[in-house]
C-alpha cells in the first residue's frame, strides 16, 4: 500500500466522478426517493422503505460506482502504463472504494436528515449498515476487475440491484407471507438490516457477516484471476 | 536491463539479443508481426514502460490535471508548468483530453514516458501519423529521458520514420538483426532515357521520370514510389543512380535516391539526423545521410 498512489488515484476519480454525469446522478436518486417518500405523511416511515432506499443508495451507488469506473479503466485500457504489481492495483482500488464511499455517505446523509426515519442509532445497526456496505463494495469491485467493457455491467449490475438492492419490494410483489421466495428473501442481506432495526441482534448480524464473508471470497477469487490475466 | 533474445521474435535459430541500453536510443525497423511479438514479450516485464501513439487517457481530466496526476502516482518530481512550456501545451492545458486532437495525445504519450517510473521505455512506432512538431517533441522527450538514464528502444515498421529518429538503425529481419550504416558509395554520370520500367503484379509500367518522388531499396529490391504506390524494378540502386544522375536525382542515403524536384524541405531533427520532406500529400520524410547535407542543398538551388 502507497498513501501517495492511493490520493493520487482518489482525487483522479472524484474529478472523473463529479464530471460523468452517469455517475454523478445516481447521487441524487436516494435523495430523490427519501423526498417523495417524506411527503407522504407526518408520522416516521415504515422500516421497509428507509431500508429500500438504503438499498437503493449502497446498489446505485456504491456498488455501481465502483463497477462502472473499474469496467470503463478496462474499457480504454487506461491502466495499463500505471499498474505494474499485485500492489499497485490494490492501491488503485482502494483510492477508487474511498470516492464511492464518500459519495455513498454524502447521499446517505442528506437523504437521512430528509425524512424522519425512526432508525436507532445503535451499535447493532451501525455494524449491520458497514457489513451490508462492504458486501455491496465487495460485489461492485469483483465484477468490476472482471468485465471489460461498462455495457457489459448492466448485466450485472440489473441482478444485484433487484436481488440484493430492492429486496423490500418482494413486498408488494408477492403478498403471502409463506410463499417459498419471501421465506428465502428472508435471508438476503436488507431484511437482515431490517430485523435489526426492529429489535433482533444475534442471528441477522451472523447471517448478514455471512454474506460479507462470501462477497470477500468473490473478490479474493476476482483479484487473483484478473492478476494471472495480465500476466499471461 | 532488460533483454530479448532474437531467436523468440523470429521463432528461428539465432544467437543474438536485443537490448535495452542505459542512457542511450536503440532504434529497430522490423515487420509488423515481429513489432506485435516483441510486444508479447515485454508485456509483463515490470521494468519495461511501453509508448504507443494510440495510448488512451482519461478523457475527463484536464491536460494540467492529467500531468499532477502522473507525477502523484509515480512520485515524480517534475515540474508541470515546465513540461507543459516545453512541449508545447500551455495553451491546451485547461483543455479535456476528450477534446483533444491526436496530436496532443500522442505527446501525452511522450510525457506518460517520461514520467514513468519504468527504466526502460519501449515505443512502438511512436512518430505514426507524427506532425513535424510532434517529431521534433519526441526528440527533446529521448534526450530528456536519457538524461535521466532512461534505456529506450524505438520499434518501428517504417524505414523513413526509423532514419528519422537516428542516423544509425538496426533491421530485423528473419536472419536475425544487424546494423545499417549511412555510407558512401562511389558515383558518376552517364546515359539517356527519359522512363523507367517497373513491374506491378503482373504489369510493366513505364513510369515517367517527373512523377517519381522517390526511390528506395529494401530488402534486396529496389522499389519506385509514385504518390502513395510502390514500384519493383529490377536493376540495384546504383545502377538506377547512374541513369539518372542527369535527370536531378540525387542519392540521398545509401538507400534513397531523392527526385530534387519533388523536395519540399530540409528537417534537421537532431545533430545528426536529417530528413528530406517530399512535396506530396503525405509529405513522406526520407533519410538525408549527414555527408550530403551540404551537397544537396547545393543541388537545389540555383546556381
Amino acid at each position: 500500500m502507497n498513501t501517495g498512489r492511493i490520493m493520487a488515484i482518489f482525487e483522479k476519480d472524484i474529478k472523473e466522478f463529479t464530471r460523468n454525469m452517469m455517475l454523478f446522478t445516481t447521487i441524487l436518486l436516494p435523495i430523490f426517493l427519501a423526498f417523495m417518500y417524506s411527503r407522504m405523511g407526518e408520522e416516521a416511515l415504515p422500516p421497509m422503505l428507509v431500508y429500500l432506499i438504503v438499498g437503493v443508495a449502497f446498489s446505485a451507488i456504491l456498488c455501481s460506482g465502483i463497477m462502472t469506473m473499474m469496467a470503463e479503466e478496462n474499457e480504454k485500457r487506461t491502466l495499463r502504463g500505471l499498474v505494474q504489481s499485485p500492489a499497485s492495483m490494490m492501491d488503485i482500488l482502494i483510492g477508487k472504494s474511498l470516492v464511492v464511499i464518500l459519495m455513498t455517505a454524502a447521499s446517505l446523509t442528506l437523504a437521512f436528515l430528509i425524512m424522519n426515519t425512526g432508525v436507532e442509532w445503535s451499535i447493532a445497526t451501525i455494524v449491520g449498515l458497514v457489513l451490508l456496505a462492504l458486501f455491496f463494495l465487495n460485489v461492485g469491485i469483483a465484477v468490476g476487475l472482471t468485465v471489460d467493457s461498462v455495457a457489459t455491467t448492466s448485466v450485472y449490475l440489473l441482478p444485484v440491484m433487484f436481488i440484493f438492492g430492492f429486496t423490500p419490494m418482494v413486498e408488494l410483489v408477492v403478498s403471502e407471507p409463506d410463499h417459498f421466495v419471501r421465506q428465502i428473501a428472508d435471508y438476503l442481506p436488507l431484511y437482515q438490516n431490517i430485523a435489526i432495526h426492529e429489535g433482533e441482534t444475534v442471528v441477522p448480524l451472523l447471517i448478514l457477516a455471512v454474506w460479507t464473508l462470501v462477497s470477500f471470497l468473490y473478490v479474493a477469487w476476482a483479484f487473483r484471476k484478473r492478476m494471472s490475466d495480465e500476466r499471461k | 536491463m532488460h533483454e530479448i533474445k532474437v531467436s523468440e521474435v523470429i521463432d528461428r535459430e539465432n544467437e543474438q539479443y536485443i537490448g535495452f541500453e542505459e542512457e542511450s536510443v536503440t532504434v529497430i525497423q522490423m515487420p509488423i508481426e515481429y513489432i506485435q511479438k516483441v510486444i508479447e514479450l515485454t508485456n509483463h516485464s515490470t521494468s519495461v514502460f511501453r509508448l504507443e501513439s494510440s495510448a488512451r487517457y482519461y478523457n475527463r481530466l484536464t491536460v494540467r490535471e492529467h500531468l499532477k496526476f502522473f507525477n502523484k502516482w509515480y512520485g515524480s518530481q517534475m515540474d508541470i508548468d515546465n513540461i507543459l512550456k516545453q512541449f508545447g501545451l500551455e495553451p491546451f492545458q485547461k483543455m479535456k483530453l476528450g477534446k483533444c486532437s491526436d496530436e496532443i495525445t500522442q505527446r501525452m504519450a511522450y510525457i506518460h514516458a517520461m514520467m514513468s517510473n519504468r527504466k526502460c521505455v519501449l515505443a512502438v512506432n511512436p512518430l505514426y501519423n507524427a506532425t513535424v512538431d510532434n517529431i521534433h517533441l519526441f526528440h527533446r522527450a529521448i534526450e530528456q529521458m536519457k538524461r535521466m538514464g532512461k534505456a529506450v528502444m524505438v520499434i518501428t515498421h517504417s524505414t523513413e520514420d526509423a532514419f528519422v529518429i537516428s542516423q544509425d538503425i538496426l533491421k530485423l529481419n528473419n536472419q536475425g538483426i544487424k546494423t545499417v550504416k549511412t555510407e558512401e558509395t562511389p558515383d558518376e554520370p552517364q546515359s539517356v532515357l527519359n522512363r523507367l520500367k517497373a513491374r506491378s503484379e503482373d504489369k510493366t509500367i513505364f513510369v515517367d521520370l517527373e512523377d517519381i518522388e522517390y526511390i528506395e531499396s529494401s530488402e534486396g529490391k529496389v522499389y519506385i514510389n509514385i504518390s502513395r504506390e510502390k514500384f519493383v524494378i529490377e536493376s540495384n540502386l546504383t545502377e538506377t543512380e547512374q541513369k539518372l544522375k542527369d535527370y536531378d536525382f540525387y542519392r540521398c542515403h545509401r538507400s534513397y535516391i531523392v527526385n530534387l524536384k519533388k523536395v519540399r524541405e530540409i528537417i534537421n531533427w537532431s545533430k545528426n539526423t536529417y530528413s528530406i520532406v517530399i512535396d506530396n500529400p503525405d509529405k513522406t520524410k526520407i533519410p538525408l545521410s549527414r555527408t550530403k547535407y551540404n551537397e544537396i542543398q547545393e543541388l537545389l538551388v540555383l546556381r
